[in-house]
């Protein structure tokens, strides 16, 4: 254990800065009338906004520290998620944000509803209610406990939990969906100001030279595609896997789509996307390099998490350390509030307003903050004994990654197919569920032994396969209307807009950049 | 563990520094640009609101102004076909009253020649006979027709006869009589009934109409009639 030396300097700026982020939620909080004020921000986002958001709440401390150690022990392609998520975001931007946008989603469980029926809704959102609440939240509630106790031993784990919980449950009952993606902005900057610092250190360990940087890191560290048989990320699992893993978190999973949903229009919708996906980008180099390098620096540490920190503690000066351990807790909480205002939109429009379509717009609201509070004591109470439960935690997070093969193939193929029926959709989903936990316990139990990344792109083509076929023979008898399904016209052009931000063009620029990249880094 | 850690410090304060100071920048910078932007697009929001306004205004008076024409028209079109609906039951009239006349003059004449028979095979009481023809005269009544069919005429079709007769000053007041039936859209065999002539005559009386009217050779003399504008 280090002894972390943080001065008062660096616990003012913290405090400063937690007081900041309340400031923000309570002056939006005062702005909130009706419903669509509280779970869509009032549908006004500005794209900016949309792409703060996007990366903030995408970043979590865990995978900072995750990312950074990583690196430090395996290799750089941990990134890949990340660069994938650009290209995740523009495929969205194109083909999905259109669709949900025209159809005025307050909800992604909603889409099914008007695609297939609502049984179709209620499954997914449920699902999608359970796991966040038991997965995401506490499961990032806790990560951040653990970095605030490396930094903080004063602080033991459970109160940390506890006061994580209540500093962003209440931002976020008070202020909704504005106060988070408000905070999410300011998050994100101090997320970046705080990387690019610890960027700068490590390299000011070498002359502030790049090139001295990484001159003595072995060539298969700093390689993207690994070989197929490779522990951290294999490339096929790369090329297959990573997709879907991407498109179900960043186009399916509510708590990520929902800021989407808020947004002005289409074109600030897709161009929040490009932001998102450009920030996304800059992982690489601001969070999974400094690992990579640190090496170096530091080597021999075992326990890969104590790598950014170690960073943080003997690189930093103090003040400059609050500075980037608030951009760590920023995002902790940015995290944790996206995830509880999607939770509780959920809750309160799938199944709330669902069977109580006459309530008031303040009712709704009101709702809305009730259950954002009770969702973040679940989760809150749950977090800390994620440590006593390490096994069963696995575990569940494992389920989480296996529940996303078949609802991506019921997403994409509503999207892309007009003849597939709501029967499909629906024994899709509880047949798919139920072979993906199989095929997790065969993976657990060394019966099958291959990457989950490769195992997801398995899984997915045999949810296709049962979804075509069941299409095939249960057609539906009417089919629903064209506006859920993507149109071409309505997703390349934004009328009167100059060609340089229309989305084709940003879509192929991003696209051109990422590919660049990861052949820079092959 | 061994480190050999060179001392950043002063050139980390200042990258945090710089990198504070250029966000702070960009922030305000892009804040005040998207304020302008906003202030921007609420005055022209308010302008296409205003002229929205405007143009819903002249819309609806224009609006207004076709309604009252419709109306307008509507009536117009009501007040002519009413006329057009008279004018025919007027017409009928005519013929049908016409017609009656026509046949109590046949019944006249044939009373009229039977007395005449009597008075040539026996005498009795000549005088009552010679009363009783002189009511019956054929041509006195045919006179007294005509001028009750022309005074009914006349209000259905006002100034026909009277024009027809100022621009041809050659017709006679058969040819008159035989104009005013054509007008009437009867038929040949209708008229030469009302005139106490066979059909064929008629159509003779016509052609020396057509002379008398001195009428181009291609014009036909019964739609010339019909369309006869006083």
């Amino acid at each position: 254990m280090i002894d972390f030396g943080i001065s008062s300097i660096d616990s003012s700026i913290l405090i400063g800065y937690f007081l900041i982020v309340l400031l923000i939620g309570y002056v939006l909080a005062r702005r909130i009338n009706t419903g669509d004020d509280f779970f869509l921000a009032g549908r006004r986002l500005h794209w900016t906004v949309i792409g703060f958001s996007l990366f903030a709440s995408n970043i979590s401390s865990a995978t900072i520290i995750g990312l950074t150690g990583q690196a430090y022990v395996g290799n750089i392609s941990i990134a890949n998620y990340e660069w994938m998520a650009t290209f995740v975001l523009v495929f969205m931007a194109i083909f999905i944000v259109p669709v949900y946008l025209r159809n005025k989603l307050i909800t992604v469980p909603q889409y099914l509803e008007l695609r297939y029926n609502s049984f179709a809704r209620k499954y997914y959102s449920l699902v999608t209610i359970i796991l966040t609440i038991i997965v995401d939240i506490a499961g990032s509630l806790f990560a951040g406990a653990l970095v605030i106790n490396v930094f903080f031993p004063s602080i033991d784990v459970i109160s940390a939990c506890y006061a994580m919980a209540l500093i962003s449950g209440i931002y976020t009952a008070a202020g909704g969906l504005a106060a988070v993606v408000y905070t999410d902005v300011l998050q994100a900057v101090m997320l970046l100001i705080g990387s690019a610092i610890v960027l700068f250190a490590v390299l000011g360990q070498f002359d502030f030279s790049w090139a001295n940087a990484v001159a003595d890191i072995p060539v298969e560290k700093t390689s993207l595609m690994q070989p197929a048989d490779d522990p951290t990320l294999p490339w096929i699992g790369t090329i297959f896997g990573l997709p879907i893993l991407g498109f179900y978190y960043w186009s399916t999973n509510h708590y990520v789509v929902q800021r989407v949903l808020g947004a002005k229009n289409v074109a600030h919708a897709q161009w929040g996307n490009f932001l998102g996906g450009f920030l996304k980008l800059s992982v690489l180099f601001l969070i999974v390099f400094p690992g990579a390098i640190s090496l170096q620096i530091f080597p021999g540490i075992e326990n890969s998490n104590m790598v950014y920190p170690e960073m943080v503690e003997n690189l930093l000066p103090p003040g400059v350390k609050g500075i980037v351990l608030a951009g760590l807790i920023a995002a902790i909480m940015s995290s944790v509030d996206s995830a509880l205002n999607g939770t509780s939109t959920l809750i309160v429009i799938d199944f709330i307003n669902a069977r109580r379509p006459d309530l008031a717009p303040v009712q709704l609201t009101k709702y809305g903050r009730v259950t954002t509070l009770i969702v973040m004591t679940i989760a809150g109470l749950w977090a800390p004994f994620i440590g006593n439960f390490e096994g069963l935690f696995t575990y569940l997070q494992q389920i989480l990654s296996f529940a996303v093969p078949p609802i991506v193939c019921v997403f994409l193929f509503g999207f892309f197919w007009k003849k597939g029926s709501a029967l499909a959709a629906k024994y899709t989903m509880i047949f798919g569920h139920l072979l993906c936990f199989i095929s997790m316990i065969l993976m657990n139990l060394k019966i099958i032994d291959i990457h989950f990344t490769i195992m997801a792109a398995i899984l997915l083509l045999g949810c296709c396969i049962g979804y075509i076929i069941l299409s095939h023979f249960y057609p539906d008898e009417a089919f629903p209307s064209s506006s859920v399904h993507w149109n071409w016209k309505q997703s390349i052009r934004i009328e009167g807009q100059p060609w340089f931000v229309q989305p084709i063009t940003l879509a192929t620029a991003l696209v051109l950049l990422t590919l660049i990249i990861i052949f820079m880094y092959w | 563990m061994i480190l050999l850690l060179v001392d950043n410090s002063a050139e980390i304060y200042q990258f945090t520094i710089i990198l504070i100071f250029v966000v702070a920048l960009i922030f305000f910078v892009s804040m005040y640009w998207y304020s302008i932007s906003l202030e921007r697009s609420i005055q022209e929001q308010m302008k296409t609101k205003e002229s929205l306004l405007v143009s819903t205004h002249e819309l609806q008076s224009m609006q207004l102004k076709n309604r009252i024409l419709e109306v307008e028209r509507a009536a117009k079109d009501e007040k002519a076909l009413r006329l057009e609906q008279e004018m025919t039951l007027r017409n009928n009239e005519l013929v049908t009253s016409t017609m009656m006349i026509n046949q109590q003059s046949k019944l006249m004449e044939e009373i009229n020649e039977m007395i005449k028979k009597l008075e040539k095979e026996s005498n009795p009481s000549r005088t009552v006979l010679r009363r009783l023809a002189r009511l019956t005269n054929v041509k006195r009544s045919t006179e007294k027709n005509w001028t009750t069919f022309r005074k009914q005429f006349d209000h259905v079709h006002p100034h026909f006869i009277e024009s027809i007769d100022k621009r041809f000053p050659k017709l006679t007041q058969n040819d008159l009589r035989h104009c005013a039936y054509i007008r009437m859209r009867l038929t040949t065999k209708e008229i030469a009934e009302l005139m106490g002539i066979n059909p064929t005559s008629v159509q003779i009386a016509r052609v020396r109409l057509k002379k008398k009217m001195e009428l181009a050779v291609d014009i036909d003399v019964k739609a010339f009639v019909i369309n006869y504008e006083p």
